[in-house]
């Protein structure tokens, strides 16, 4: 009878242990193929001047919300809260946000898109949640951001949410 | 315990003095330790379930500070889990196992003795966490991220090392109940010819090598946001906290068979002999759990119907959930038809084995009336949870363990239990447990969160009544170890013979009792 080895065993917990760091990027690969999670809207990547002009018959609204914290010590929200999206034209907005401190803060927008099925039609061509911002103390600030929707949404599509979550990122783990 | 009679044939035999259970290799001794953590670890979790449900006797705030309540609630789980019930499957393993496949000894007794010794470290440094400043973990048993990372007490990394410590200990003695029954069964006894208890145990090792390197994986991650500056869980860094849930519920949901498997096999032998009839369907229960293994790495976002999983997940993980309800049932068939027109005797052994067969249906019952999705928005996080699992693992696993006990304790020590205790015993546990865990479903559907130290003042009749049968069957325990610690130590009882019960099968009882120091040296042949 052939022996069972326990060293050859042990490499099925190894491989597990592998497999549940693995899970990180497989979960992040998942979300993108099946567009949960509100995180699979597309950034524009070329001219935007191309955009500009190029009227589409298709629309959509556009609902943007702000999530900072239960307090509201950041006055975080949006110029408007909703706005008209037409497919391949350009939209600018801003959002508001008030650094209460008497000391500067770098904070990092966490979006999220609703509902997930329609994330990917949501095309942003610049948005502060690219990249950290830092508040300077006691500021208020207009944050940035540019969509657009894309010109491949079927006709169904009449409405998106756009949220935001802000988290500190200075203090690692730190949340507001 | 075994340690106290040895025939007189053996030339060696354990050493002297506490340093015998420091080396010990031989799987009978390393197996009682293995039940001793289990039974001290019983006795503590419960304890702090005295806390929560003493708090919990009345609306309003009495006894604790709410994060201590937090803190109770979180250890109680964890020791009941870890510490309690599924060290006392290794221990029961570790006893049986060998004995039931004509074998002298685990397959990696070395191995076998770090394992154990693991372990007693393990929850000596959790426990130790109670007195930190900023006190004991208090996230749950769950420990769902950012609670247990961003919000979590500095003891949260000893938390982290003592479960890197027992994910280290339940593998390795996985791995041994594996290598055993694959390499060290008796001439003949083929596969399907194994024991129930050995077959439940070698899928229960498979289920845990799999899933426990999954956990220490997930407290990893914890560990180096926590301190290293990660970001899997905390979404400021681009990571998400729905993440941990996935990872977590990955391992525990395998970890909630892990521990239910090994009960079916044990009832399984009880019913069996108890009926006097051979167990109904062997192949039948061998494939059932099988199935309901496999089928438990496919249903674990069922415990995250509420987090905004799409529907096609909803209705994936619903749908598979309740798959497992078929498997699940032909073992509940299987055991009432082995009872049916058998010649029973209602020993201390069987009326747990009943007990679990009836109670662990209710329990399985309200298990698919949480797996309804559309329900479980109702019901997510409401006592109506508590219930369910409690009655799977309190008259479900602890059940089925505290029948193997009687069931094989005179093997062990030679001696009969007092069947007066034990059935008292076994009655005020069966009338506690359902005073304790019946009005939780009551105000489970009526709306009362779980994992609170004050409540709405319309559940407070129920919860008096929840508290006054947890103490009932607190205390009742007691008179279990009374009667354990009268037939091991206090020598009374009279002498068991070598088949202790009516013609009960298994290699077990083919060698004397009280089982001496080494049995099987020489394999016997299975016809």
């Amino acid at each position: 009878m052939k022996k069972m080895s326990p060293w050859k065993l042990s490499l099925i917990p190894v491989f597990m242990f592998g497999f549940g760091f693995a899970m990180v990027p497989l979960y992040d690969i998942f979300c993108d193929v099946t567009g949960l999670n509100g995180k699979s809207f597309q950034v524009f990547e070329g001219d935007k001047n191309s955009l500009i002009n190029d009227d589409g018959v298709q629309t959509a609204k556009l609902q943007m919300l702000a999530d900072a914290d239960s307090r509201d010590l950041w006055q975080f929200k949006p110029e408007n809260k909703t706005m008209v999206l037409q497919a391949g034209k350009l939209m600018t907005t801003y959002y508001e946000l008030t650094n209460p401190y008497d000391y500067p803060v770098t904070i990092q927008a966490v979006p999220s898109v609703a509902p997930g099925e329609w994330a990917e039609y949501l095309v942003k061509i610049e948005c502060f949640c690219f990249t950290q911002q830092v508040i300077p103390a006691k500021s208020k600030m207009k944050l940035p951001l540019q969509v657009t929707l894309s010109a491949k949404a079927p006709k169904e599509v009449n409405h998106l949410s756009l949220s935001y979550r802000l988290y500190q990122s200075e203090s690692l783990g730190g949340t507001f | 315990m075994s340690h106290a009679i040895e025939s007189a044939d053996h030339h060696h035999g354990p050493d002297k003095g506490i340093l015998r259970w420091v080396y010990t290799t031989n799987h009978k001794d390393i197996g009682t330790m293995y039940l001793l953590l289990a039974l001290s670890s019983l006795l503590i979790g419960g304890t702090m379930a005295f806390v929560i449900r003493a708090e919990l006797f009345q609306p309003g705030l009495q006894l604790v500070d709410p994060n201590f309540f937090n803190q109770m609630t979180t250890m109680h789980g964890l020791i009941m889990v870890f510490g309690a019930i599924m060290p006392a499957f290794v221990g029961l393993a570790n006893w049986l196992v060998p004995m039931m496949i004509g074998a002298p000894d685990m397959a990696l007794p070395r191995i076998n003795n770090w394992s154990f010794w693991l372990l007693p470290f393990a929850f000596g440094m959790l426990l130790c966490t109670l007195f930190m400043d900023g006190g004991a973990p208090n996230f749950g048993w769950t420990f769902y991220a950012p609670l247990s990372t961003s919000y979590a007490p500095p003891s949260v990394t000893f938390f982290i090392f003592s479960v890197h410590i027992m994910g280290i200990s339940s593998i390795m003695g996985a791995v041994n109940v594996i290598v055993t029954i694959f390499n060290m069964r008796a001439p003949g006894m083929t596969f399907m010819k194994m024991p129930l208890f050995v077959w439940t145990w070698l899928i229960t090792a498979f289920l845990l090598i799999a899933v426990m390197p999954v956990l220490a994986g997930v407290v990893t991650m914890m560990l180096m946001d926590i301190h290293f500056g990660t970001s899997f869980f905390d979404a400021a860094g681009g990571g998400d906290p729905v993440l941990f849930q996935h990872v977590f519920w990955f391992f525990g949901h395998p970890e909630v068979y892990i521990m239910i498997l090994p009960a079916f096999g044990i009832v399984s032998h009880i019913i069996s002999t108890f009926s006097r009839k051979p167990l109904f369907g062997y192949t039948s229960m061998v494939w059932a759990t099988a199935s309901i293994a496999v089928l438990s790495f496919i249903v674990w976002a069922h415990h995250m119907f509420t987090v905004g999983i799409p529907l096609v997940g909803e209705l994936f993980f619903m749908y598979s959930t309740m798959l497992i309800a078929v498997p699940t049932g032909v073992k509940v068939f299987n055991w009432v038809t082995t009872m049916f027109r058998g010649s029973m005797t209602f020993e201390t052994p069987m009326l747990f084995a009943i007990a679990f067969v009836v109670l662990f249906t209710i329990g399985g019952l309200s298990g698919l009336m949480l797996a309804i999705a559309p329900a479980d928005f109702q019901y997510h996080d409401t006592y109506f949870v508590v219930a369910h699992f409690h009655y799977v693992l309190v008259p479900g696993a602890l059940f089925s363990i505290l029948a193997a006990v009687y069931y094989w304790l005179p093997k062990w020590c030679g001696r009969m239990y007092s069947e007066t205790l034990g059935k008292w015993h076994f009655w005020l546990s069966f009338i506690g447990v359902n005073i304790t865990f019946f009005p939780m479903h009551f105000v489970g559907l009526a709306g009362m969160p779980r994992r609170i130290p004050d409540y709405a003042l319309q559940f407070a009749d129920f919860n008096a009544i929840v508290s006054v049968g947890a103490f009932i069957f607190g205390l009742s325990q007691l008179i279990f170890v009374y009667n354990i610690w009268r037939t091991t130590i206090g020598g009374k009882g009279e002498k068991a013979t070598d088949k202790v019960w009516d013609e009960p099968t298994g290699l077990e009882w083919e060698i004397p009792s009280p089982a001496p120091y080494h049995t099987f040296q020489e394999p016997p042949v299975v016809k």
